[in-house]
């Protein structure tokens, strides 16, 4: 079976391992916990008849004690920048590391994840803002690990990106 | 490289050995497994196979061998089995080695620190969001007292039209008073608070469309001077208009700036005293400064005149908004603003802009 390794990456708090655990075990806690490293999980989609085994690294988030190493990436197919619709800052820090990405290990595909639409009432990314990383070339994905909304999309999106390349 | 003693040397080996549970696998230059050893099972590793691909049999090594002759190490990795480990990454004679060390009590031991951190982080920035909805709050509610005080202050002007006695025209003038002083006031919180949301939008950069600080500074002047004349304070400008005093800005927010310094030293001048308001070239900036021959600004107060509802003792009516919008406003567009005691007496208010064709900002402009 096809293998390939994403990886999540954003600002702290964003989300990435909520999405990781609605993604791969369709499970939600509305209780914060902090990821230190990396934390490695595996999910099978299915692609029209395809199968192919994600390998996910949700990396931790980027903060003011703490960059992301971009060494974890190392073997990436592709990644997930996620940020948080109701904190403006994390879209920049997505931005960044969008760049560091590049910088790191080339062009490879990444989907922007805009995560807790269902908090989309105090959301302070707005849809010019959305609009904006769209015309950077971003495929933007509007979603919430809490609903489960855009979640499954944003994966299989990506996933379709890699297996285009 | 110091040689270490046997002794010291076998406390390491014992440290990572046995309070480390390490684990090794080794691969060829394809990436495919030639051996492996030690606490495998612990990281939830089994069903090994020499000759097959790692990333097939070890899923997390995925994509990181063969390591074409880099080293690394990925501090902190937690597999599927919940078990965290340091994975080092370094090549040898006999093959590329993924050397596992466990990292549990590390791990914890960072998070614990982590997540304060993360959760003081998170509930400041609620905080300061919590602060700006109330502020805008505030504005609204003082927004909402000025419409009732126009239709009292339009109702006493209709009044001062009809014969009414000289006893109760004497009332209506302190009415008329008083309500002008409320919407003095309203107007100040209003101004403060539009400077603090408008401090969000954008002003301009473009030399063509930048304000010019003389100007403004003249048209002020001009609006103030039955003001002067009235407080018998002789206002003066010192400043070439033919000059080019183009700075970066807003032309409304600049005068209102300007406004507002003016005025405050009219509020502290004696009578038959002098106010001059000037611009001076500073090559890539202006200084525009306002000179007072009032009594000066007492010590208490100087280091906190440009916040907040800050006001002298004597309150002279104010509530202290002025100068804390005059603050953000230059602050907003790079500039300085500040005061000091003059020399002859008084008081010299100043700020400072950059000069449009050398600005450096990082705000949007329009």
């Amino acid at each position: 079976m096809l293998q390939k390794k994403i990886c999540l990456l954003g600002a702290f708090a964003v989300g990435k391992t909520s999405l990781v655990s609605r993604f791969v075990k369709s499970i939600y806690s509305d209780q914060y916990l902090t990821t230190v490293g990396v934390k490695v999980d595996k999910k099978t989609v299915t692609l029209g008849d395809q199968e192919i085994n994600l390998i996910v690294w949700d990396l931790a988030g980027e903060d003011e004690f703490q960059k992301v190493r971009m060494d974890y990436l190392r073997g990436a197919a592709g990644y997930l920048l996620v940020a948080d619709g109701t904190r403006l800052a994390t879209l920049e820090t997505a931005r960044i590391l969008r760049q560091r990405v590049t910088e790191s290990i080339g062009d490879i595909p990444f989907v922007l994840i805009v995560n807790k639409n269902d908090l989309s009432l105090e959301w302070e990314i707005d849809d010019p803002a959305i609009a904006d990383c769209q015309s950077s070339g971003c495929v933007v994905v509007k979603a919430s690990a809490k609903t489960g909304e855009g979640v499954e999309e944003a994966f299989k999106l990506l996933t379709e990106k890699i297996l285009e390349q | 490289m110091a040689e270490l003693p046997e002794p010291v040397f076998s406390y390491l080996n014992h440290l990572a050995t046995e309070q480390r549970s390490p684990a090794f696998l080794l691969a060829d230059e394809n990436g495919c497994l030639l051996g492996w050893g030690g606490d495998i099972a612990e990281y939830g590793i089994s069903e090994l196979k020499a000759g097959e691909p790692v990333g097939e049999l070890v899923y997390f090594l995925e994509g990181l061998m063969p390591l074409e002759g880099n080293s690394m190490i990925m501090p902190c990795l937690q597999t599927e089995s919940g078990r965290v480990a340091d994975l080092h990454l370094f090549p040898t004679k006999d093959g590329d080695c993924a050397l596992l060390l466990d990292a549990t009590l590390e791990e914890l031991q960072q998070r614990l620190m982590q997540q304060k951190g993360n959760e003081a982080s998170l509930n400041y920035q609620r905080l300061t969001k919590e602060i700006q909805k109330k502020e805008i709050l505030l504005h609204c509610i003082v927004h909402d007292l000025a419409g009732p005080l126009m239709g009292i202050k339009g109702g006493y002007e209709l009044l001062a039209s009809e014969p009414i006695s000289e006893q109760g025209r004497k009332f209506l003038e302190i009415g008329l008073r008083q309500a002008a002083k409320q919407e003095g006031l309203i107007r100040e919180i209003l101004n403060a608070f539009s400077a603090e949301v408008e401090s969000l939008n954008d002003f301009s950069v473009d030399t063509d469309k930048a304000p010019d600080a003389g100007r403004a500074v003249r048209e002020v002047s001009e609006a103030l001077s039955p003001a002067f004349a009235h407080s018998q304070v002789k206002l003066q400008l010192d400043l070439d208009l033919r000059e080019d005093w183009k700075v970066v800005g807003e032309k409304s927010r600049l005068e209102r700036v300007i406004s507002n310094l003016i005025e405050n030293a009219l509020r502290y001048s004696p009578a038959n005293s002098s106010v001059t308001v000037g611009c001076h070239d500073e090559g890539d900036k202006v200084l525009v400064t306002i000179d007072d021959e009032g009594a000066g600004i007492p010590p208490e107060i100087a280091p906190t005149l440009f916040q907040k509802f800050a006001q002298g003792k004597k309150g002279k009516g104010k509530i202290g908004l002025g100068l804390y919008f005059c603050r953000i406003t230059v602050e907003h567009w790079k500039g300085e603003i500040g005061h000091s005691p003059r020399e002859t007496g008084g008081t010299r208010f100043w700020f400072r802009l950059p000069r449009p064709q050398n600005f450096k900002g990082n705000t949007k402009s329009e």
